[in-house]
């Protein structure tokens, strides 16, 4: 008899929470760009648990990339044109909202544990992919075309990269000697630079512009962008579509 | 002549462009800025998008250049941001344009803006003139044509 009852307080009590716990919604906001540095520290659930990224500077292949870095985050979903975020009026994240049938019970930031600085870009010097030693001398004076890009293509502010990234191997086949990739430093490192010429089949040779240092030299603000140079390293085009013939001396 | 066909090809653009309701809003330097009859260059940015800091001083010489033919104005997008922060960051660098501090999103909403940096261009009825994730050429040359309308 005592069994049935604890059975019967056992099962009653295993409803209780379920109802309870389903009534009850946690949303998660979190940025993904800044997880890959400092790590949210998640709190116990209290309900179903959604992870949501703001609509800023996101996409669905980079939302993705992130979740399958980071399985715990494998629900995450973007919150289209941040209707929650404005719904609950969350301006930081990470954030945790708790709402409870319907109606908001908490709003609180949540804590991040920052990770180990394993970047040593400051000390990084200019070389190719393939390990050829770079300096501002040589750019100017071996190579006639600069292809100024971004590892993170295809992404919003970068319009039409993929077709540029064609293009410009396009241009390479002709001239496979005479131009140099040279790829974004934010948001990226040597590794996403690697996958980016594996992904765009780039034959010719690529750096890493660990400092920015050549953006700022050539003044490239826009992206993907070509810099063509005479052979005395004088710029001669500069500009988002491919340069022509008569440009490149073909 | 040349300023009235610049100014006719520049606005024969807008037939079919988005039209925006005008924008007044408080600068942080506590000046009221409105969008009413301007040409306006809004800049969208937050002190964490490596991408807006690095465009900071073209933003300062394209509100230098301006000389009254287009107003600038800075919109930081409050998202992630503390109202402190963005102004010792405008004065650290001696930046002066007028800016927003857009702390609950509206204005941000307002433009459909859903990535930093965000550049719009509005003719004086709010028209978009132009839009672009980075500064661009083309939005160079569009201000450049504008500072020689004057």
């Amino acid at each position: 008899m005592y069994i049935q009852l604890l059975k019967h307080v056992l099962l009653c009590l295993l409803v209780v929470s379920y109802s309870t716990k389903s009534k009850v919604q946690e949303y998660v906001f979190i940025n993904i760009w800044d997880e890959y540095n400092q790590t949210t520290i998640l709190p116990v659930e209290l309900g179903e648990r959604l992870f949501l990224q703001p609509d800023i500077n996101i996409d669905q292949a980079s939302l993705k990339q992130f979740a399958d870095r980071y399985p715990k985050y494998k629900n995450i979903t973007i919150d289209t044109h941040n209707q929650l975020m404005f719904k609950y009026q969350v301006r930081q994240t990470p954030t945790r909202v708790i709402v409870h049938e319907g109606s908001v019970k908490s709003i609180e930031p949540l804590l991040q544990k920052p990770k180990a600085i394993t970047n040593t870009a400051v000390n990084k010097a200019l070389r190719t992919l393939s390990g050829k030693r770079l300096d501002l001398n040589k750019i100017r004076h071996e190579y006639a075309v600069l292809f100024f890009s971004d590892s993170l293509c295809p992404f919003q502010h970068i319009p039409h990269c993929q077709q540029r990234i064609a293009q410009n191997n396009q241009l390479a086949e002709q001239m496979p000697d005479k131009i140099l990739t040279i790829i974004k430093p934010f948001y990226a490192d040597e590794t996403s630079a690697r996958n980016y010429q594996q992904r765009f089949q780039v034959n010719h040779q690529m750096t890493f512009d660990y400092q920015n240092q050549l953006f700022r030299y050539f003044e490239v603000s826009e992206l993907p962008y070509w810099i063509v140079q005479n052979s005395q390293g004088a710029v001669i085009y500069r500009g988002n579509t491919p340069p022509k013939k008569h440009h490149l001396s073909l | 002549m040349r300023t009235l066909v610049w100014l006719m090809c520049l606005f024969s653009a807008t037939a079919h462009a988005k039209q925006y309701l005008p924008l007044q809003a408080q600068t942080l330097d506590a000046r009221t800025i409105s969008t009413q009859g301007k040409v306006t260059y809004l800049k969208f940015w937050a002190t964490w998008c490596a991408y807006c800091v690095e465009e900071m001083p073209l933003l300062q010489q394209s509100h230098n250049s301006a000389n009254g033919t287009y107003q600038v104005v800075s919109i930081n997008i409050g998202f992630n941001q503390n109202r402190d922060r963005v102004t010792h960051y405008l004065t650290k660098n001696k930046y002066n344009f007028p800016t927003v501090y857009d702390g609950n999103g509206a204005i941000t909403k307002h433009y459909s803006v859903l990535g930093t940096p965000q550049h719009i261009l509005l003719d004086e009825q709010g028209n978009e003139l132009y839009r672009s994730a980075l500064f661009t050429d083309e939005l160079a040359q569009k201000l450049r044509q504008l500072q020689e309308t004057n």
